[in-house]
């Protein structure tokens, strides 16, 4: 009886699904933000050259928990010039698109999990044929989150850096929606999957060299981190859109900001990084791993992908000064757009003469 | 079933909306709740706030703004052309579509030297 329910392939499925979300979601906001904070943190620490942060737990590895739990109990404060409804609705709007931006994001070729499901499944929580266009569109919500954390916090300080939040959010997303559009002429493609999927012969690094010039400032500029995060830019204001914010409703933006950091990070290394594949031109299959029964090494190595990446967000953090706030903007208009139009002339170019060829 | 791939979309926008509002009750449950009227003003470095109701702010946010409509719009028309790039190639019509894709970045293009060339970019003026 429970043998037949439990190899009930609408069962299998089901199972299969929520495992995915459940994986992902607790990776993502119970592994990954968490342990983001403790290691920018310590990573600073060492960069700087002092400790950081090494006393709660084994190298202080629980310190986000603690913090996490600080912030629960921390008084729940509301200033009185706030605007109530909206002020309470900014950290949770800011939660939901970064939680629903990993949804297309692929951390696997499609597998039956080493025989355990009766067909290859895709391991992707939604598995959208418009991933891509997807992700664009609910990243682009985050901003919303920051123009109504600034306006409803009724503050001057808050009010300059949500307004210089949104500028910079949406004049750096122009530039990695052209970065990206090269993307799809090299990958022929809007599916997450199958962007990665054509990448088993050589990476999009190689073609796309000067898009990924593009899309990595892009990246940077849109989760609003140095050398980009004049929103927050604490020397004139003071911390900007959540100069009002304290508590857990503090913490929910920073949470959203990690968690973003790992989407793009992964988006990154979907685009231009072979997503899962072994080396730029070696697949796993090309080096003989099985796939079928050790399908679990390509999600491991995407994952690797990911922290290193997430570690190069913190290394360049903690190198990098800010730029100034004119010198901002015209580098996302005067500099990144004009490269990433440029590219597409390039791309298109090479496509045609690779064909006529 | 209809839009059934967008069901896990659907999951991730319940969780993320559990996950945020639970915290905010949770902090306005478990938080001490002392006010004063120095602890709720304004954080404004000390002094009291004067005149939030009618903040102003320079008018290129704005212009930023309005221009990046124009230019997003395009980059999302851009997308469907990039996506079929490869399929005229394959059939052929190769040069058509470089074509035509080039005309439309050149109109884009000359959107943009021309906000350069009036000074919408320029933000040290």
């Amino acid at each position: 009886m429970v043998e037949t329910f439990l190899s009930n392939p609408d069962f299998i499925k089901w199972a299969f699904f929520a495992g995915k979300i459940l994986l992902l979601f607790g990776l993502a906001f119970g592994v990954v933000a968490p342990v983001m904070i403790w290691v920018e943190r310590r990573v600073a620490g060492l960069i700087q050259d002092r400790y950081g942060p090494n006393r709660v737990g084994p190298f202080g590895l629980l310190q986000s928990l603690a913090d996490g739990i600080k912030l629960l109990l921390k008084e729940d404060l509301r200033p009185t010039e706030i605007r109530p409804v909206f002020y309470l609705l900014a950290p949770i709007l800011s939660v939901i698109p970064a939680a629903m931006a990993f949804a297309v994001i692929p951390f696997g070729p499609p597998t039956t999990l080493g025989g355990l499901l009766p067909t290859p499944m895709r391991l992707q929580i939604a598995e959208l044929n418009v991933g891509l266009v997807y992700v664009l569109a609910i990243s682009s919500l985050s901003v919303y989150a920051i123009a109504l954390a600034g306006w409803a916090s009724n503050n001057k300080f808050s009010v300059l850096g949500s307004l210089r939040a949104s500028a910079q959010m949406i004049s750096y997303e122009l530039a990695a929606g052209l970065a990206i559009v090269s993307v799809i002429l090299l990958s022929g493609s809007v599916d997450l999957m199958a962007i990665a999927q054509s990448q088993t012969e050589m990476w999009n690094i190689f073609p796309g060299f000067l898009a990924f010039l593009v899309f990595l400032p892009a990246i940077f500029a849109e989760t609003n981190r140095t050398p980009f995060d004049l929103p927050e830019a604490e020397a004139e204001l003071v911390v900007g859109y959540h100069t009002e914010y304290s508590g857990i409703k503090f913490g929910l933006f920073f949470l959203a900001e990690y968690v973003n950091m790992a989407t793009v990070s992964a988006l990154c290394i979907l685009f231009f990084f072979g997503g899962w594949e072994f080396l730029p031109w070696l697949s796993w299959e090309k080096i003989g791993v099985d796939l079928n029964t050790f399908w679990f090494i390509p999600t491991i190595w995407f994952f690797t992908k990911i922290a290193a990446f997430l570690f190069f967000f913190v290394w360049v953090r903690w190198t990098l000064p800010r730029f100034r706030y004119d010198q901002l903007m015209s580098i996302g208009w005067k500099t990144l757009i004009p490269i990433a139009l440029l590219n597409i002339l390039i791309t298109t170019t090479y496509l045609v003469f690779e064909k006529a060829s | 079933m209809f839009l059934s791939e967008y069901l896990g979309v659907a999951v991730l926008l319940i969780l993320g909306l559990l996950a945020g509002c639970g915290a905010v009750a949770a902090a306005w449950l478990f938080g001490a709740k002392r006010y004063y009227p120095n602890k709720t003003s304004a954080y404004e470095c000390g002094i009291p706030s004067e005149g939030a109701e009618n903040e102003r702010f320079s008018v290129r946010f704005y212009l930023v703004a309005v221009s990046f409509i124009l230019f997003d719009i395009e980059t999302i028309f851009l997308v469907p052309w990039a996506l079929g790039f490869r399929g005229f190639l394959d059939n052929g019509h190769g040069l058509y579509i470089w074509t035509v894709g080039l005309v439309f970045l050149a109109v884009l293009t000359l959107g943009l030297v021309y906000e350069w060339r009036k000074g919408l970019l320029d933000w040290n003026t």
